[in-house]
This record gives C-alpha cells, structure tokens and sequence, in this order.
C-alpha cells in the first residue's frame, strides 16, 4: 500500500484527478488519527481537492481508505478509468500515485498511510 | 382470426410476457444477473493488477481482499454486481437502405462508424449483400487531428461545438456480391448513403447532465464504502496487529518470486494463495463480524446507488432525424419490379427516405424505439405515370436484454412491428416481406422476434428472426419465415488496438 512521509503538523493536500467522467472516486471519512478540510470539487466533474493535517508527534501516521470506481461508456475505445493523485505540503509535492480501474472491475480499494516526520 | 392464427400468435406473446417478466425480475433488483464469485474476485484483483503496469502494491494492500472475505462470509445474492449494458446502438443499415433484418432504426450510432453485412432481408433487399460504413464526421476529424483515436475520444468531451457536430453521423452503403467480394466496377457498387443527427441524446455516462447524479453517489455510497473499508482495516491494525502484519509478510513472500513476464495462471494462483491467507487469519475473527457486515451492505447499498444513476442515464429518451438516399440508378443489377414499365435501358429511380426516431425505456430494462418515415422517388423519368410518394411506414421495437450466459455473452431479445402503407409500385428495388416482394400496392404489416447472441470478446452479433407478416405476393395467406445474418461492430477492434495506447 502506498506511504508518504510529511512534516508534523503540516498540513498535506490532495488533488485527485480522473481522465474521463464520471469521478467515482471516495476517501475514508473521517481519515484515521485527521479530519478533511477545505473538500472542493472541480467544476469539470473530474476531480477534487481535500486537505488533512498531519499529527504534531513525529512517527505518528495517518491512513484512510480509497475507493476508486469507474463507469465506461459502451463506445469508448479505451475502457478504463485512470485517476491521479498527487499530494501536496505547501504547494510542493511530496508524492504521487496513480490507480488505473479497468471497466467492470472496480471499485479498487487503495489504503495511503502517511507518517510524520 | 381463425384457429391457426391464434394458436400461431400464443407462443408470441408467451414469450414476451415470459421475456418482460426476466427483465423486470432484473430490474427490481436493481442488479444484473452475474453474481461474483471467489473466482471472478480473484480474476478482479488479477485484471487489476494488470491494468496497474504490474504493481505489486495492488496485490499486498490488505483492503483489497475485503470482498473476498465478504463472498466468503455473507450470503450472495447481497452482493450481485451492477452492470449494465445498453443495448440503443444500431451496426446494421437504417431501415431505408436496402436490406436489414431491423424493422426500426435506432437512435443511436456506434462512436466512430461500424460495418455490418446482413444475409436476409426484411422489407427491402438487393440480390448481393449491402455493406454499411457509419461514421461520425466529426469524430474522424477529430481522430484525424489528434492523431489517436483513444486521445480524441477523451480530448473532446467537454468541446460543446465540436459535442454538437458529433451527433450528426453518415453511413454510406455499397453492394458486394455472395461471396463477400466487391464487384469490378466500383462505381456501381455504391448503393446509398444516409445522414443522422440525434436531435436529444444524453446516454453517455461522461455527459456533464449526471455529473451532479455521480457526486451524490460519490457522497453517499462510495464514501461509506471507503468508510467501511478503512475501519475494518483500522480495526485490524488497532486489535490484531501482529496477525496483519504476519499477513503481510506472507503475502509479501509469495509476491516476490512474480515478475513482468509471470503468466496469469501464476499471478492468479499468487492472489489465491494471498486472500485464502487472509480468510484464514481474519475469517474467524468475532469482533470483526460487524465491521465486516458494514463492509458487505456498503458494496451493495453503493452498488444498488450506482444502478440507479446507470438506470436515469439508460431512460433517458433519444429523438433523431435520419435522411437515406438509395442509389438505384447505379445498382442495375437490382431486382426490376414485375408491375414496372421500365426496361432495363431505363434508369431506375432514386430512392430518398426520411424517417423520424424516438427511442426511451420500456418495462424494466427493456428499451422502446418508434419510427415514422416515408420513401420517395428521386428521379422519375418522364414516360412514368406513378406518384412521387412510394410509401408511409410506421414501426415500433422492444429491446429486452436477458440474462448473461456464462462464456458467451449478454444477449438481446427483440419484439418489432412494422405497418407500411405501399401507395405506389416500388420502381427497381424491391419491397420484401420475409424474402417475398410486394409489388402490389395496399397496406402491409409484420411483427419479427429477434434473438440477437454476442459472441464474447469478437464485436459480432448473430441475429436470429422469425417474422409473421399480413401478405405476401406469392402466397395468398399468413407467411412466418426466419432470418439469420452476422453483424460486426468495427469499434470493438478498434477499441482493443486502441486501448494498448
């Protein structure tokens, strides 16, 4: 599963975004050990932004669950779903990662633990 | 009526009540017929693994063996997938071009254009079988331009203008002989071209109309899913944390031997090795039975959340406007009207047909399409005393998809009916019933049963028709023959040597 280290406290955006409609992607609410803060859809219907803040004592972590799901069009010629999800502390990224959901698969399951550093 | 017809008429609406009934079964459920196995969850995990370049981080995230547990735990029929298949697409050739086993046109194209080559004719055929080219004109230039046939699909979605010229489509249809071979004169070959537009169509998922439909789901189900999802493994992790992390471990160990090269068989028995691993350690485990419980009903709340939206986007009617033009005058070998005064020195007369489309939901999953259009003469020569007005049609169509069959595919029953009004002798190209022209002026009417199997992972369709019509020239009383044709959908090809890109 995916890690990340971030800064203690700090405060780590993420930014999801999907190549085709519908964005079916969702986050474990509340994240374990955080909360979301400043959620912000995009206009397009094809991503999002969500912020969380990391724990003040090095070592500690937080994780949430993913769950990203797809809905193709039955002409589309490439059938699947692709998201990106970058991460962010102070507008410098500090990881990324990518989930592809092939059509009739999902939704695919995808836990992020981040430590602080 | 007499006693024939009604005994020839009961199996008919048997089978539809039988057929309505399947379809609404499925439709109450809000869920297809397929229900996932442990097999078909291993294969999921596998063909997302695949999708994923081959990361291993897909196959040890312990979150993703949670519905393995759950298949594993709970009762089955909770956990029926949503999946849908829309079935508005038309291959064949319009109604107004020659021969097709359709008696209604859709409402819809294939995206890019498709092939079909029919064998049997229902209410017009040529002698030779008509090849049908579909295209949109503004999806070839737009593959043009990009250069990718997958980019452009995906590059153009929200270019209002261009999503505009996109609903107007072509096809244009020429003639082959038996053996599937063009003739030498490729001039004559052509036999008719058509134009679509689809004046109200919202049946693309990737419309913006649902993008608000999408989030609620999103917002509700899929988060609860996430929800679930993360607090069975925080439970995990809080009360069981050597056992997950030996869990880990184990899976880790039987990864490492996989490579880039590894075949599927290996991959497959990897993931079975790993999540039968996974019911033994946690499977027994009482204080995760809720949790576990959360996890079950999330996927199926979720899953009966998405039909629903897959449900709106399928209801939503279609309106189009589809104009047809047969060139007769350029196909001499077609068959000459008995009743016609023309030689075969004369030029036959060009066809032109309008017709009008409506398409919307039926009972359950079943879809309705309505045409109303009328053939006319292009091109009559002076010497003809006939009207310009060849004939009026009106038909009707219910599509109903059946259950999946394993191995093979889903497959489309369709009912049709067709009233057509022949005010004039057809000059040059026939009007058929069931294989038989109609020369003689008066009204006509058909019902057809259509089974329409896929064969699975190919793009081709074999229809299989019985039709039961008013008339026939030949025979003086009720007439019920068969059809059979195969029908190839070119986006299928196109799809999977696009989709490596």
């Amino acid at each position: 599963m995916p890690s990340y280290t971030a800064p203690a406290s700090s405060l780590v955006t993420m930014k999801v975004r999907v190549d085709k409609r519908p964005y079916l992607a969702a986050f474990q609410t509340p994240p374990h050990n955080s909360k979301w803060e400043n959620i912000k859809p995009d206009a397009d219907g094809m991503g999002e932004s969500r912020d969380f803040k990391m724990p003040s004592t090095p070592g500690d972590t937080v994780s949430f669950n993913a769950q990203f799901d797809e809905k193709i069009g039955p002409n589309d010629p490439d059938p699947k779903a692709t998201y990106t999800i970058n991460f962010f502390v102070s507008g410098a990224q500090i990881g990324t990662d990518q989930v592809v959901v092939p059509k009739g698969m999902g939704p695919v399951s995808r836990e992020y633990i981040f430590t602080a550093s | 009526m007499n006693t024939y017809d009604s005994l020839g008429r009961m199996p008919y609406f048997i089978l539809l009540t039988f057929t309505l009934v399947v379809a609404s079964a499925a439709n109450s459920s809000g869920q297809t017929t397929s229900p996932a196995d442990n097999k078909d969850e291993i294969d999921r995990v596998l063909q997302i693994y695949r999708a994923n370049s081959n990361n291993k981080s897909f196959l040890s995230d312990d979150t993703q063996y949670q519905r393995y547990l759950v298949y594993t735990r709970t009762e089955r029929p909770l956990m029926a997938k949503a999946e849908q298949q829309r079935i508005d697409k038309q291959a064949e050739a319009g109604t107004g071009s020659g021969s097709t086993t359709s008696a209604v046109s859709k409402g819809s194209v294939p995206w890019l254009f498709s092939f079909a080559v029919e064998h049997g004719a229902l209410t017009q055929s040529v002698d030779n079988n008509t090849i049908t080219l579909r295209g949109n004109v503004a999806n070839l230039l737009k593959a043009i331009n990009a250069k990718d046939y997958v980019e452009s699909y995906r590059k153009y979605q929200d270019n209002n203008a261009v999503n505009l010229i996109s609903r107007a489509s072509f096809s244009v249809s020429f003639v082959g002989n038996q053996n599937g071979s063009s003739t030498n004169n490729t001039q004559s070959s052509l036999a008719g071209y058509s134009a679509h537009i689809d004046l109200y169509n919202h049946r693309d998922p990737r419309d913006r109309k649902y993008i608000a439909d999408w989030a609620e789901v999103v917002r509700q189900g899929l988060t609860q899913l996430a929800t679930s999802v993360g607090e069975l493994h925080d439970l995990l992790d809080a009360h069981h944390h050597e056992a997950l992390q030996g869990w880990q471990n184990r899976s880790n160990a039987t990864l490492t031997p996989l490579t880039t090269t590894s075949s599927d068989d290996e991959v497959r028995a990897a993931i079975k090795k790993i999540a039968d691993d996974y019911v033994t350690t946690f499977g027994q485990l009482e204080d995760i039975r809720v949790a576990l419980d959360r996890v079950a009903k999330a996927i199926a709340d979720y899953s009966e959340q998405k039909a629903k939206v897959i449900d709106k986007i399928e209801n939503s009617p279609i309106f189009s406007v589809e104009y047809t033009n047969t060139r007769q005058s350029v196909t001499t070998s077609l068959p000459q009207s008995t009743g016609s005064s023309l030689t075969t020195t004369s030029a036959l007369p060009d066809l032109s047909n309008i017709n009008v489309i409506a398409g919307l939901r039926f009972i359950g999953r079943s879809q309705v399409t309505f045409n109303a259009g009328t053939t006319f003469f292009t091109s009559l020569p002076k010497s003809s005393s006939s009207g310009s007005v060849r004939d009026w049609r009106l038909s009707g169509q219910i599509d109903i998809p059946l259950p999946e069959i394993p191995q093979i595919g889903k497959s489309t029953l369709t009912f049709s009916g067709l009233f057509l009004s022949l005010l004039e002798e057809p000059l040059g190209q026939k009007v058929l019933v069931n294989g038989v022209a109609e020369s003689r002026t008066g009204n006509i009417g058909l019902f057809q049963a259509k089974f329409s199997l896929p064969i699975k992972g190919t793009g081709l369709r074999i229809p299989i028709s019985l039709t039961t019509s008013n008339r026939t020239e030949l025979i003086k009383e009720k007439d019920t023959r068969g059809s059979i044709g195969i029908t190839l959908d070119l986006d299928s090809i196109f799809a999977k040597s696009g989709a490596g890109q």
